[in-house]
């Protein structure tokens, strides 16, 4: 069982001069190192619910956990230095070059001058952003693609207990929001952190997440993996949000450890490989190809992990 | 060519003269003006902060900008009497509407993201505001020192009406002797100053701006 990152307990947030609540009584657990998509309409409470972790909206009752002490309890200051955050355009200080805004947290924290050089060099390297060209440019010279990698690698600099994303790739074009979203999975693969992402784009909140929360109407509709809120939606409006979508993009987004199955030696020999990052569309497009009514999955060490069937696939899509 | 030459010996006639009157312009320009930032920035800053702020400032502004500048002068003269007081004290009361509607604008024309982004990543209030808010409004601020500097600059020249000398002392007098090369020496060599402290802070505005 892993540790549990960030809670709510009855967390209730009501604006001034407003009559309902943005967010009602919500209650749920966010593991350690979960990448958790929360998934609704706009007015839904989904910024609300987000912003609260790092007390931009102060709740209006209930608490906030992360790792068991009580965000309230807590210096704020010194407690958001810890938290990442990411908004749309990254948020960027248009009057800092990239290298400071990078070293934005690290300088608060006082850290020294060699160590904040070399993080923001490393960090540069993560986000794939060439430390020389790039270190003295100030963020309107840059494209809305870079400056979203240099808003997550300021976010990730000083290792967050916790990464906050508010819609961070909504006003980015298809092709470089599509590519920033592959490298924010392969950027998550390699640092480990919780992540809890905002979005309105059910196929985004599909691809990104390992679990979804979905909101409306300021209340958790439902809080599971992409695949059972896919194939099992807690009620009527779930089940019409992820219908809205696109069949084949939720192939698309979906990874295929979701339909992998224990598969015998016989089915081994025959299938068909297919490599176990890919995702479930791929899956189809192979058994459609070849004929075939399995594919063979192999994990990154080379080794079966099991066999995708085409009936899963059909069932997914009924 | 002729009213050039009859300048240059007017000039020359008294050049200690000349260089007085132009330190006591730009001496009294820099005392009101430091006067001006130092209530200003203030008031504009929390003006732009808060509405119960900045309705009363927005009225009173209005009003003392429609009293014209010789007139402040008249009105302050039974208190203050004859000297550079008088001027500094008329000079304040002309700059301060223009500079602290420039702060006011300044400051809301900050991204409130930009701000809330600041905040959230655990800058102290004071942090944001010197190391994010300021800088950002900078550019802006400095719109407000150009205008403001340029018309105190022209107003100065009424100083020689309440005896705190400036470059006044020529177009006055020159009127009344009705000696065009004396209103000429010191019209233009306001309309020069003015100039060069437009062009320096255009330029720094500009420098400022090329960078974000």
């Amino acid at each position: 069982m892993a540790n549990i990152a960030l809670e709510y307990k009855n967390v209730y947030k009501k604006f001034e001069g407003s009559d309902r609540y943005a967010v009602s009584d919500v209650s749920l657990q966010i593991e350690e190192n979960d990448f958790v998509t929360i998934l609704g309409t706009s007015g839904s409470g989904k910024t609300t619910l987000l912003k609260m972790v790092n007390r931009i909206y102060e709740l209006t009752s209930g608490t906030i956990e992360l790792f068991g002490e009580n965000i309230m309890d807590l210096d704020v200051n010194e407690y958001r230095r810890h938290i990442g955050y990411v908004i749309q355009q990254g948020g960027l200080f248009p009057h800092k070059t990239v290298e400071d805004n990078i070293a934005t947290v690290p300088k608060l924290l006082k850290w020294d001058e060699k160590m904040i050089k070399e993080r923001t060099k490393e960090l540069m390297e993560l986000v794939q952003l060439d430390y020389e060209t790039y270190r003295k440019r100030y963020p309107n010279s840059l494209s809305g693609g870079e400056q979203q990698r240099v808003g997550i690698a300021r976010a990730l600099a000083v290792k967050p207990r916790l990464m906050l994303m508010d819609e961070p790739f909504g006003a980015i074009d298809a092709i470089t929001r599509s590519k920033l979203q592959q490298e924010l999975l392969r950027l998550y693969e390699n640092v480990q952190n919780t992540i809890l992402f905002v979005t309105h784009d059910v196929f985004e909140a599909i691809l990104l997440g390992k679990k979804i929360i979905v909101m409306d109407d300021g209340k958790v509709q439902q809080y599971d993996t992409p695949y059972n809120i896919l194939l099992h939606p807690a009620n009527e409006f779930v089940s019409r949000l992820v219908r809205s979508g696109d069949q084949f993009d939720k192939l698309r987004a979906l990874s295929l450890e979701y339909l992998t199955e224990p598969a015998n030696e016989e089915e081994i020999h025959d299938g068909i490989r297919i490599d176990g990052l890919k995702h479930l569309n791929e899956a189809l497009l192979l058994m459609l190809q070849n004929d075939a009514s399995h594919v063979i999955v192999i994990g990154d060490d080379g080794n079966v992990k099991g066999k995708i069937e085409m009936s899963a696939l059909k069932q997914l899509l009924q | 060519m002729e009213t050039l030459l009859k300048m240059w010996e007017y000039i020359a006639s008294n050049p200690e003269q000349y260089f007085t009157s132009i330190w006591q312009h730009i001496y009294l320009d820099l005392i009101s003006f430091i006067i001006i930032l130092a209530i200003s920035l203030p008031i504009g800053y929390f003006a732009a902060k808060s509405r119960r702020v900045s309705i009363p400032v927005i009225i009173s502004v209005n009003i003392i900008m429609v009293v014209p500048t010789l007139s402040v002068l008249g009105l302050l003269l039974p208190y203050t009497g004859f000297g550079a007081q008088t001027a500094i004290i008329g000079l304040v009361i002309i700059g301060v509407p223009f500079m602290t509607i420039s702060m006011m604008t300044a400051i809301r024309g900050v991204n409130p993201l930009t701000l809330e982004n600041a905040a959230a990543m655990g800058m102290e209030p004071w942090r944001v505001c010197f190391d994010v808010e300021l800088p950002l409004a900078f550019p802006t601020i400095l719109n407000g020192i150009r205008v403001t500097s340029v018309t105190l600059i022209a107003g100065t020249t009424l100083a020689t009406y309440v005896s705190a000398g400036g470059l006044g002392y020529y177009i006055v007098n020159g009127l009344g002797m009705n000696r065009m090369e004396m209103v000429y020496v010191g019209a233009l060599t306001v309309a020069l100053i003015a100039i060069c402290v437009d062009l320096s802070i255009a330029s720094l505005q500009k420098r400022v701006l090329n960078k974000y």
